[in-house]
């Protein structure tokens, strides 16, 4: 176990850093494999407690459904659909038919589909479904439901591979993850939400010590 | 091949059977999965069509074809709507109803096609005899209610060939029907920049707008299945002379990154000619092809020709700016726009990353204007402990500039106090320096909003008082600013009823100037709302709140107040959405109580027996309840039971002998409509009915003490 927790550097580190985001919000360590200390039993009950409550995952059968749950669509599969619908309207259109629904959760949803169309037309919120996949395998590492760590990088590489040329750079990975979040969370559309759901992100873009902020997000991706 | 041989006929002057041929082709050849067939066979109809009008001109017709008069004489309207239908047939369709109302009310199920149809394979569709019953339930269905996604309709379309129907509904009878059908498709897809049509008008006018919406959706249909350099040749003749449709296509193409294809409908001189939109529009385009300079040069042009620039144009130049390197222009526009679309996650980005390439640039400057320009950044990405490190020491500096910088981080870190007292040293060396503070005063009312003490009000804000409601006759933000010093001065200062009278008017005109000065600024509209609603201006303070509302949609007093104000106004629909809404966002039980109170009355006001029990369930639980009853609307809420069915009253009867207080209320009024109740919910009560009329008309003291 003494090995296990050390800072990455390179290709791992660029594997990693795909679940940052989940990473900055809880407080992880965000340059090595491991979430947090090894030998820190509460903190490892506690997450064995939220895995199993939030995903339904205690171990590695329930953790691969639902990689695979995210891996066949995810949420982004509703944005694409949404998108396809409202993507294309211009704002102001866009709001004139929205007058006619009741639904403020929709009407929010289809807001932030449109507003960021331009941005994320070919990718969608891959990168809420992706970023969350990585962390739940670094999650899988630390309460050890993978003990295997060649088996760790597999998975993360296999990720890596379908999320990079999907997205032009960390930030627009970032983006995506943003508003994939908001997307998920979405009640309404107000400052303060917004405000809650880009927190995360503008604390990373302002961390020049962030790996985002050092990594080449084209890094060539190789197999071990 | 000519159009007749497309159509595997003979040269005819037979609509019907050019009609019946076209659509047994349009099995084999379906938009979706043909376009370029599709296309082919709808010119070879279009051109029968036409042909079949010369062959009868030539002919000299008799006046009455045979297959003409059947055509026209042929029920479609008895088709599409069975005459008579049966108990069973309204059951099921009942049942369908449901299905249908259950699965649209399916947030999360309603937007899979996959759904749709598994309820149209069901058994439920299979029970209906007649097979258009069920279609035009399911078109008015979709009629009355709100949009679904492309992929349901799509799935609609495909399931009840509305394509074909086309051809069914022409008859020009028909078209009150099929206009139903073709709304709901041009509302549904909201492709196009058309005005809707009315549904169901009666003179010609509204024939032609009826096919004028059929071809917006055949368009729409094709739209879809067509990629953008099929469409563009599809359309070549037609955008010629329709700007509208040239734009809409451009729109399209743009959609699906068909770059080239926006530049090829739209040069500079066609942008002209199709309008101010365009230029947004080449703008984008630009904008993706990292073409930044004639992005701006697009954008800027549209935003000359609006009279207001919209948002997405201003978005458009912020960053294209940010594209070429200027970066302090377009960090000045996208801090605007944060404001005013705070859900825009990509301008807030390109403003993060602008502000740390600045912040990085000016890393280790302590003093001077550097040291300030660092510290406004910092503040302003909302690093207050940051910014207050570099400009703490700063603060004889910022003294002398009269800058705020130092009292506005305190109050972003909640402490008022030290907030306050910066305040005050600022405004007193300003005026030993003899300035005008009136700005400094208002940014102070501004911050400190939440904490302003008495004290602090007479020494600072009182002075300034009448320099800013000068000010204010200009402008709307030192309106706003004075509207809240009266808002919050009787609570401040020792006033008396006159006094206090006088400030709630001088309120109420400061922040109706504030709102006629910015229409649309949702924090005037907030304050004037809750002024009006205090003052009992029900409609007002919904018309300022419902402005306010999208400011933060979750707010949880404005939407309190807007569902009272509704209730008070008697629109129980609105009520009800918002009154449901609040209960929402975590109620104290008193307010529960309250809240689902009025939801009683308004539920039963409509007529709404379910609901009304629901509700009334719900609050029998309540805490409050008990204590509450006799000072809420029971009096009001038995006597709207009246009209509703038997099981209302009942209900309520029993709430009601279940609260041990109920001897204790004090209004003879209760005693009469609870005697009726009783009365009418017949012989079941009867002797509970006697006794209380003998205990009533002998003692005369039920209820009272």
């Amino acid at each position: 176990m003494e090995n296990r927790q050390r800072e990455l550097t390179g290709q791992k580190l660029w594997l990693v850093s795909l679940g940052s985001m989940l990473a900055v919000q809880n407080g992880y360590y965000v340059k090595e494999l491991l979430l947090d200390e090894p030998d820190d039993e509460a903190r490892i009950n506690e997450g064995r407690v939220s895995l199993k409550r939030d995903w339904g995952i205690h171990d590695r059968e329930t953790l691969k459904d639902s990689l695979a749950f995210l891996d066949n669509g995810g949420h982004s599969r509703g944005y694409m659909d949404m998108a396809r619908q409202w993507g294309h309207i211009h704002e102001e259109q866009c709001e004139k038919a929205l007058a006619s629904i009741d639904d403020e959760t929709y009407k929010s949803k289809v807001r932030l589909v449109n507003t960021h169309h331009m941005a994320l037309h070919n990718c969608g919120i891959y990168a809420w479904d992706a970023g969350r996949a990585a962390h739940l395998i670094r999650d899988a590492w630390y309460l050890g439901i993978i003990t295997e760590e060649e088996e760790i990088w597999e998975l993360l590489l296999q990720w890596g591979k379908k999320v990079q040329p999907q997205f032009t750079g960390w930030d627009h990975f970032g983006l995506s993850y943003a508003v994939g979040r908001a997307y998920w969370a979405v009640q309404n559309l107000s400052k303060p939400f917004c405000n809650n759901m880009y927190t995360t992100l503008r604390k990373i873009t302002l961390d020049t010590n962030h790996p985002w902020n050092q990594l080449e997000w084209n890094l060539l991706l190789q197999d071990p | 091949m000519d159009c007749w041989s497309k159509l595997g006929i003979e040269p005819t002057t037979n609509k019907r059977g050019i009609k019946i041929a076209y659509t047994e082709l349009l099995k084999l050849c379906r938009p979706d999965e043909d376009p370029e067939g599709f296309r082919q066979l709808r010119k070879a109809y279009e051109d029968a069509l036409t042909e079949s009008r010369f062959l009868k001109d030539a002919s000299h017709p008799p006046k009455q074809e045979p297959d003409t008069v059947k055509e026209d004489e042929e029920p479609l309207g008895n088709e599409t709507i069975p005459a008579v239908v049966s108990v069973e047939e309204i059951t099921s369709i009942t049942v369908l109803d449901q299905a249908l109302t259950q699965l649209y009310h399916d947030v999360d199920r309603r937007h899979r096609k996959e759904n749709w149809e598994a309820l149209f394979n069901s058994p439920v569709s299979f029970e209906l005899d007649h097979a258009r019953a069920f279609e035009d339930h399911v078109v008015s269905f979709v009629c009355a209610n709100n949009l679904l996604p492309d992929e349901v309709l799509t799935a609609f379309a495909l399931h009840f060939r509305f394509v074909e129907e086309f051809i069914r509904f022409e008859s020009r009878e028909y078209f009150r029907q099929a206009q139903y059908l073709y709304y709901y498709l041009h509302s549904g897809l909201q492709r196009l920049a058309y005005p809707k049509p009315e549904i169901l008008p009666s003179d010609s006018q509204a024939h032609l707008e009826f096919l004028q919406t059929r071809r917006m959706v055949e368009d729409s249909i094709i739209f879809r299945y067509l990629p953008p350099d099929e469409l563009l040749k599809t359309y070549q003749d037609s955008i010629k002379e329709d700007h509208e449709l040239r734009l809409y296509i451009a729109r399209y193409c743009l959609g699906y990154g068909a770059l080239e294809q926006v530049h090829q409908l739209l040069d500079s001189d066609k942008a002209a000619q199709v309008g101010g939109d365009a230029f947004a529009l080449l703008g984008e385009c630009f904008y993706r092809q990292r073409l930044y300079k004639e992005a701006l040069q697009h954008y800027q042009h549209h935003a000359r020709l609006c009279s207001e620039i919209p948002a997405t144009t201003s978005k458009g130049i912020a960053l294209s700016l940010a594209g070429l390197g200027e970066q302090e222009a377009a960090m000045e526009l996208l801090l605007q726009l944060v404001d005013q679309r705070p859900h825009d996650f990509e301008v807030r980005q390109k403003l993060s990353e602008i502000q740390r390439q600045k912040i990085e640039e000016l890393k280790g400057n302590t003093d001077g204007e550097k040291g300030l320009q660092l510290g406004q950044l910092l503040f302003d990405v909302g690093l207050y402990n940051e910014c207050m490190a570099i400009i703490k020491p700063m603060k004889y500096y910022l003294e002398n500039q009269s800058n705020p910088l130092l009292a506005k981080c305190y109050s972003k870190l909640g402490n008022y106090v030290d907030a306050g007292h910066e305040f005050y040293y600022l405004i007193q060396s300003a005026r030993l320096r003899q300035e005008n503070i009136v700005d400094l005063a208002a940014e102070y009312i501004l911050c400190c909003e939440l904490d302003l003490g008495p004290n602090q009000f007479r020494k600072i804000v009182g002075p300034e008082l009448s320099k800013l409601c000068e000010a204010a006759r200009s402008n709307a933000e030192y309106a706003y600013v004075v509207a809240l010093i009266y808002t919050r001065m009787p609570g401040l200062l020792k006033v008396d009823r006159q006094q206090e009278a006088d400030s709630k008017a001088k309120a109420l005109y400061f922040v109706d100037l504030a709102t006629s000065l910015a229409p649309n600024n949702g924090r005037y509209h907030y304050l004037r709302g809750s002024l009006m609603y205090k003052a009992n201006k029900d409609e007002e303070a919904i018309k300022s709140y419902e402005i306010a509302r999208p400011l933060d949609y979750a707010d949880y007093l404005l939407n309190f107040r807007l569902g009272m104000a509704y209730f008070y106004t008697k629109q129980y629909d609105m009520a009800i959405n918002r009154l449901e809404f609040t209960l929402g966002l975590n109620a104290s039980p008193r307010d529960e109580y309250n809240l689902a109170s009025r939801l009683i009355i308004c539920y039963s006001k409509l007529g709404n027996a379910e609901k009304t029990i629901e509700w009334l369930a719900k609050i029998k639980g309540n805490e409050h309840t008990k204590s509450n009853f006799a000072h809420t609307p029971l009096c009001v809420l038995m006597d709207n039971c009246m009209h509703l069915p038997p099981s209302v009253p009942r209900f309520l009867l029993e709430l009601i002998s279940t609260l041990e207080n109920i001897r204790e209320l004090e209004y003879k009024q209760y005693c009469d409509l609870f005697l009726l109740l009783l009365k009418q919910m017949g012989d079941e009560y009867d002797e509970e009915r006697k006794q209380l009329e003998h205990d009533y008309n002998s003692q005369g003291k039920l209820f009272s003490h």
